[in-house]
């Protein structure tokens, strides 16, 4: 499969935050054959493994968030219309006028009423807020309980369009791109190659309290662990603001809990394999695994690579094919790296 | 040029898929007339881009010295947006074209071009995580929104696009719900009065109806921003009888009372007394609603006075001629999804059937 349509058949899957394992089926189905081992636990986590073949090796651990965010059922009407609360920080604004998916017992299409003005205070510059929602399902309260209850998950309609150039728009490219990437990455090298058994952590539960990378970094116990999650591209609202321009390839993190001596390596790497990139530096939280996973267990050496999209948490995330290439190229340097197997074994 | 012909709901299927924003609507002119061409005795469009299509009465009843005349009258054009800006960067700034709520626009998917050279976008939308707690509660100016096309400079985009490309939603046709009953996409608001009528006129053909009066159908453009292409039809026309078909707004959402909703889904024609521009005539509307209840075809009242729409602007155009509206409920009007039922639909489609033929 391609990178673009590995990206758009494993973001389109469902797995708004908390129901992680209704995909099982589906994402084993898309990179099953690119690794020799699938194994979920409990939190929903999905760990796929590729071994070197070598004895003693040591566990490279790539890790991606799986879970989107999405919203959750608070109730159903007598009209049979359902009202929603938001798992992560769902951008509310775009959401009047969505065609969202309620994953029940079967799944059931809904539209977000776009309601006048006059109908929501009146004040046609407020916006509203979720709870003022209503999602219009086209089914009586009846037949649709029977179907979906309170607390069934909801996710955005997975529709993906090609902008021009190679750009990808649609929903929950945070983070199961990056997912396709470390796939990609991976099956891209021949297992020979690798300087030990990678372990890709399909890691659950990002969007809400980060427990998947927690739990599963302390499952795996990695020799040293690169973290990849989007950041946000430069947009004509962003100002000044120092982030990677759209198009310009990986963003290699510099912030605190990332280990600065493998990131200047993998710089290094980089920079000789001509993939495009460019650096971002983080002062405090960098709002990903990254700020779990380095001190879960004995403390994991982790390096944070990032893929720039526009529009994060709406149903049409904007990314350059071309970035999601050189992030894939970074995850292949990154594994058969030697000298960074050596340095950070233990 | 597609030639296919369409009923029912792949008809309304392929009407609402065609690019027709106000001004813009080419592709549904060509469609509407590839439908009907072979029912009709004789079609022109107008200097205001309306469809004007002509079936002669005939039959005892019918006076072919002065025959009399009767105007149904639909819009064919969809809400949308216009292109006001190319940014150097490659990113679009665009006006709104007819009553846009513009709190529907973030994220949405979108059409853009001329009908013929055709592109994708999205409306972009600031991450939450740079926005601040007044920017989340508060609307962004339309002036400051954006559409995405992918292009990384103006030279990139213009290969595309200019100021004046226009823009429509995305969303495709779809049914759902409880037995597939409803009904969403863009642009049903419009194309529903537009199928009815194609519908309508197959019926007359096929059923060798003889009206004892001329009948005119006109598919008004521009409808979305002013009603006066309406107006200039009437006025050419210069009808007896004017019936409007058109979308009335549905508000029928959770607790929204009966007397402010107007009128919900299901519940068959709404039929309007009046609205902020025409008061129909009481007793052709009388008449209607009698037809509606000796062919056993469900009818409802609209409660409370809804927004202006083209029966004023007949009424003007024709020197003040009776006019009635049949109208089909629309839930999330001018918006990407707009929602109706079929069995509404089809109680329009057979009312005007059951009408044409008592008037």
């Amino acid at each position: 499969m391609d990178l673009k349509s590995l990206i758009t058949s494993l973001c389109g899957l469902y797995s708004v935050s908390g129901a992680e394992q209704a995909s099982t089926d589906g994402v084993g189905k898309i990179l099953g054959d690119l690794f020799d081992e699938h194994v979920t636990y409990g939190v929903g986590n999905h760990v796929f493994i590729k071994r070197c073949g070598r004895k003693n090796a040591p566990k490279i651990l790539l890790d991606a968030h799986f879970d989107e965010i999405g919203m959750l059922v608070t109730d159903i009407t007598e009209e049979g219309f359902v009202r929603m609360t938001n798992v992560g920080g769902v951008d509310t604004r775009i959401l009047p006028g969505a065609k969202l998916v309620i994953y029940g017992k079967k799944t059931v299409q809904g539209i977000v009423c776009a309601m006048p003005t006059k109908l929501l205070g009146g004040d046609p510059e407020a916006l509203p807020e979720i709870g003022q929602l209503y999602v219009d399902t086209g089914f009586g309260a009846h037949e649709l309980k029977k179907m979906i209850s309170i607390g069934s998950p909801i996710g955005f309609m997975p529709t993906y369009t090609t902008l021009l150039g190679d750009r990808l728009a649609g929903k929950a490219f945070d983070d199961k791109a990056c997912g396709a990437c470390i796939a990609h990455g991976v099956a891209a090298v021949k297992a020979e190659d690798m300087a030990g058994d990678v372990y890709f952590l399909f890691s659950a539960g990002e969007e809400t309290s980060m427990m998947g990378a927690m739990t599963g970094g302390a499952a795996i116990l990695p020799d040293y662990a690169m973290v990849i999650d989007v950041t946000h591209a430069a947009t004509p609202e962003t100002g000044d603001r120092p982030l990677a321009a759209f198009g310009s390839g990986a963003v290699l993190e510099y912030a605190p809990v990332v280990n600065r001596a493998m990131t200047n390596m993998l710089k290094k790497v980089m920079e000789q394999k001509e993939i495009p990139f460019t650096c971002a530096a983080t002062g405090g939280s960098t709002g990903t695994n990254a700020n779990r996973l380095w001190m879960t267990g004995d403390g994991v050496p982790s390096v944070l690579v990032s893929l720039p999209i526009k529009n994060m948490h709406s149903s049409t995330e904007v990314l350059d094919v071309r970035d999601a290439q050189a992030v894939a190229d970074v995850v292949s340097a990154f594994i058969c790296d030697e000298q960074i197997a050596e340095d950070f074994a233990r | 040029m597609n030639t296919m012909k369409y009923y029912g709901l792949e008809l309304i299927e392929q009407l609402c898929a065609e690019f027709g924003p106000s001004g813009c609507c080419d592709n549904v002119r060509e469609s509407i007339v590839t439908q009907i061409a072979d029912v009709i005795d004789a079609y022109y469009v107008d200097r205001t881009g309306t469809v004007i299509v002509k079936v002669c009465g005939g039959g005892a009843q019918y006076n072919a010295d002065k025959p009399r005349r009767v105007l149904l009258c639909t819009g064919m054009d969809e809400v949308g947006l216009i292109i006001n800006r190319v940014h150097d960067k490659g990113h679009l700034n665009f006006g709104l074209v007819g009553d846009v709520d513009p709190r529907v626009l973030g994220g949405k998917s979108l059409l853009i071009g001329d009908g013929q050279r055709m592109i994708k976008g999205v409306v972009a939308s600031k991450a939450i995580h740079m926005q601040s707690a007044e920017e989340r509660r508060k609307l962004t100016p339309v002036g400051k929104m954006h559409i995405d096309i992918g292009a990384e400079s103006a030279e990139e985009a213009k290969k595309y696009v200019d100021v004046g490309s226009m823009v429509t939603f995305s969303t495709p046709f779809e049914r759902f719900g409880e037995e597939k009953a409803f009904m969403s996409g863009k642009a049903i608001e419009s194309r529903l009065g537009c199928a009815a009528l194609i519908e309508l006129l197959r019926m007359l053909k096929s059923g060798m109806v003889r009206l004892p009066y001329d009948l005119y159908v006109a598919f008004v453009d521009c409808s979305q921003i002013s009603f006066c292409p309406a107006r200039v039809a009437a006025a050419a026309i210069k009808p007896d009888l004017a019936v409007i078909v058109e979308a009335r707004e549905a508000l029928d959402y959770p607790g929204i009372a009966n007397s402010t909703r107007l009128c919900a889904l299901g519940e068959g024609v709404a039929v309007a007394f009046a609205d902020g521009c025409a008061i129909y005539d009481k007793d052709k509307t009388a008449m209607l609603r009698k037809c509606a209840a000796d062919n056993g075809i469900a009818v409802q009242s609209v409660c409370g006075t809804p927004r202006a729409q083209l029966g004023g602007s007949v009424q003007a155009g024709a020197r003040g001629v009776k006019t009635v509206s049949i109208g089909y409920p629309v839930r999330n009007l001018h918006a990407p999804v707009q929602v109706a039922k079929i069995s509404d639909y089809y109680a329009v489609r057979d009312l005007l059937f059951a009408y044409v033929k008592e008037i």
